[in-house]
């Protein structure tokens, strides 16, 4: 297991690299220039020179990649043109509901992957097996903000349910004001999570280690449990954490739709007003969130089923 | 699926029951019919006359949906069928163009990288796990915020990001195609590389691009519907279909069919795309000469 963990930690660093690589260039290396986006109408040749300095900017690219990764270490990730404040303190305070939206919705998902993948794969070509393929398409097919919409006018102006936008201070009125955002995530997400589930469900049911407890007269309900939802599992951990990139996607699109200020809005905002260190951070951060997540899901796994570390 | 007197035979071969396959052509035809039809109804657009997406008629603003206006009218008056219509141009054209570019630049560089390997695959295949390491709205979104807002940037950020599972996959064919007998046959033969890679590789690696490039064009499609969204794709006055349904969140109390109507046009064509998807998957499951 160590040997196993030590190489998959080795190989996430050539990519955790690439990732900084990624969001440094997307600042210095394409057309426009973040400069004259920032003095905007103030922009005259001194000024864009003396900020060009001050930024280091008129140093040579390798050089300021090396700068801006010796920075990365002590958590400078510089100033938010549009906020004016350090984009580390700007990133802090959005990091709490974007991170609630993504367990809450993780929780959501789970639930419904496994209650209707159990069902699909009990009942394999029927009816009910059918409806559930059906309506998993065409979730597939709907962008996560109009379900979001169509959400909020079922839910909140038909039904007055729910609030339309924003959060709830108090932990019951958050939690209630979190639930249709987390639902939306959660209904884009299922349907790839019950396609890979179901597979793995009806691979199972039909596995050898199953028929022999079938053969030796163990209750259907038993061998479901114990052998069959316990060893779908593992699928199942893996399929959330190799989906975390879709799950955040979701996440951005729904805190606009809901207007909740997370790292999703934040991100949005600072593209529409060209806030490159925003953007920048932004990137870093959840390039950082997928590469370690799904390093702790090869680990977790490689802890799960042995064959794994082989 | 030519119609050769062999045709019959050739399902036995594939071993697909022939029910199967008969629900499998049912569900080609139909996606072909949605997707086609409702592109050729948008490219026709200016020659039908079915009216100006940007006309603007504040008498008749935020009417529901009737005879002489079937999608309603959204807030400045303009008929959203037309809005929708026109709509169509801009999402699918964006969806075939971007994913046909991905798909060329990926394959050209995937099979680039397996047939070579060395240095050439690491810096290929590494570019191609960083950009994966990032989710794709993520990844596009700082793009477009780095070429500026607006279709532009919406081509270059989609294509900049989605050549990369193209590239994974025609990798992976490349790898095992390079051991293939007929492969190392052609070497032997001193072809040169280009022959080998373009008469003999590139046939076995087309199939699997091809099945995902089905799935990528509504990917795409709802990435720009995101994009103008969110206000950094298509800019106003433009129909697009995420923009529409943006326009009409502000009127979701008083007039919902701004919003929802566009939405369940996105959805319809999507399920088009899920359709032929799945003719595809199927045929490349049951065919074996696919699967080598």
């Amino acid at each position: 297991m160590r040997r196993y963990a030590a190489r998959r930690v080795l190989h996430a660093v050539p990519v955790l690299f690439g990732v900084t690589l990624i969001s440094f260039l997307l600042v210095h290396a394409i057309p426009g220039d973040p400069i004259r986006t920032m003095l905007q109408l103030h922009a005259t040749p001194d000024a864009v020179a003396y900020w060009r300095q001050f930024y280091g900017l008129d140093l040579p690219l390798p050089i300021q990649y090396l700068d801006f990764l010796g920075r990365l270490g002590t958590l400078d990730l510089g100033q938010s043109i549009q906020l004016r404040q350090p984009v580390s303190d700007v990133i802090v305070q959005r990091l709490g509901p974007t991170f609630a939206i993504i367990v809450y919705s993780v929780v959501l998902s789970l639930l419904i992957t496994f209650v209707l993948a159990t069902v699909s794969a009990l009942r394999v070509g029927r009816w009910s097996d059918r409806a559930i393929q059906v309506v998993s398409m065409v979730t597939n097919a709907m962008p996560a903000f109009w379900i979001g919409l169509t959400l909020i006018e079922i839910f909140c102006i038909q039904l007055g349910l729910f609030p339309a936008s924003g959060l709830r201070d108090g932990p019951l009125p958050f939690i209630w004001s979190l639930t249709l955002p987390s639902v939306t995530v959660a209904l884009y997400v299922s349907p790839v999570l019950i396609r890979g589930l179901r597979s793995t469900m009806i691979g199972l049911l039909h596995a050898d280690f199953v028929d022999a407890a079938r053969a030796r007269g163990l209750p259907e309900s038993s061998i479901l449990i114990r052998y069959v939802l316990r060893n779908s599992l593992v699928t199942l951990v893996t399929m959330v954490g190799l989906n975390v990139g879709f799950l955040i996607g979701g996440t951005i699109v729904v805190e606009n739709v809901f207007g909740i200020a997370g790292i999703g809005q934040l991100i949005v905002s600072a593209v529409t007003s060209q806030d490159f260190p925003v953007v920048q951070a932004c990137v870093l951060l959840i390039g950082l969130w997928v590469v370690t997540v799904n390093l702790l899901t090869d680990l977790l796994n490689a802890a799960l089923d042995p064959r794994i570390r082989l | 699926m030519s119609a050769s007197p062999l045709a019959p035979a050739r399902h036995l071969r594939v071993g697909l029951p022939s029910s199967w396959s008969d629900r499998a052509r049912i569900s080609l035809v139909a996606g072909l019919v949605i997707v086609l039809g409702t592109y050729a109804v948008g490219l026709l657009a200016p020659v039908l006359g079915i009216g100006d997406p940007l006309k603007l008629d504040y008498e008749s603003a935020l009417l529901a949906p009737s005879l002489a206006h079937p999608f309603g009218t959204d807030n400045l008056g303009r008929d959203m069928l037309v809005r929708v219509i026109y709509g169509a141009r801009v999402d699918l054209t964006l969806g075939f163009v971007t994913a046909t570019c991905s798909m060329l630049i990926g394959m050209a560089l995937g099979v680039y990288a397996g047939y070579y390997g060395g240095i050439r695959e690491s810096l290929i295949m590494r570019t191609v796990d960083a950009v994966l390491s990032l989710p794709f709205l993520v990844l596009v979104l700082a793009i477009v915020a780095a070429v500026g807002p607006g279709l532009l940037g919406v081509y270059v950020a989609i294509i900049a990001v989605s050549w990369t599972i193209y590239a994974r996959i025609s990798y992976a064919q490349m790898l095992v195609l390079r051991e293939k007998q007929f492969i190392l046959a052609a070497r032997t033969l001193a072809f040169s590389d280009a022959r080998i890679v373009f008469k003999h590789a590139l046939p076995n690696i087309f199939g699997p691009n091809i099945a995902w490039l089905i799935s990528d064009i509504i990917a795409n499609i709802l990435g720009l519907a995101i994009l103008s969204y969110l206000g950094v794709g298509i800019q106003p006055p433009d129909p697009e279909w995420g923009a529409l349904i943006a326009d009409g969140q502000t009127y979701l109390r008083t007039a919902w069919w701004i919003s929802t109507i566009p939405g369940l046009v996105l959805v319809v064509v999507g399920i088009g795309f899920l359709l032929i998807g799945n003719w595809f998957t199927a045929r490349l499951a049951g065919d074996p000469g696919a699967q080598r």
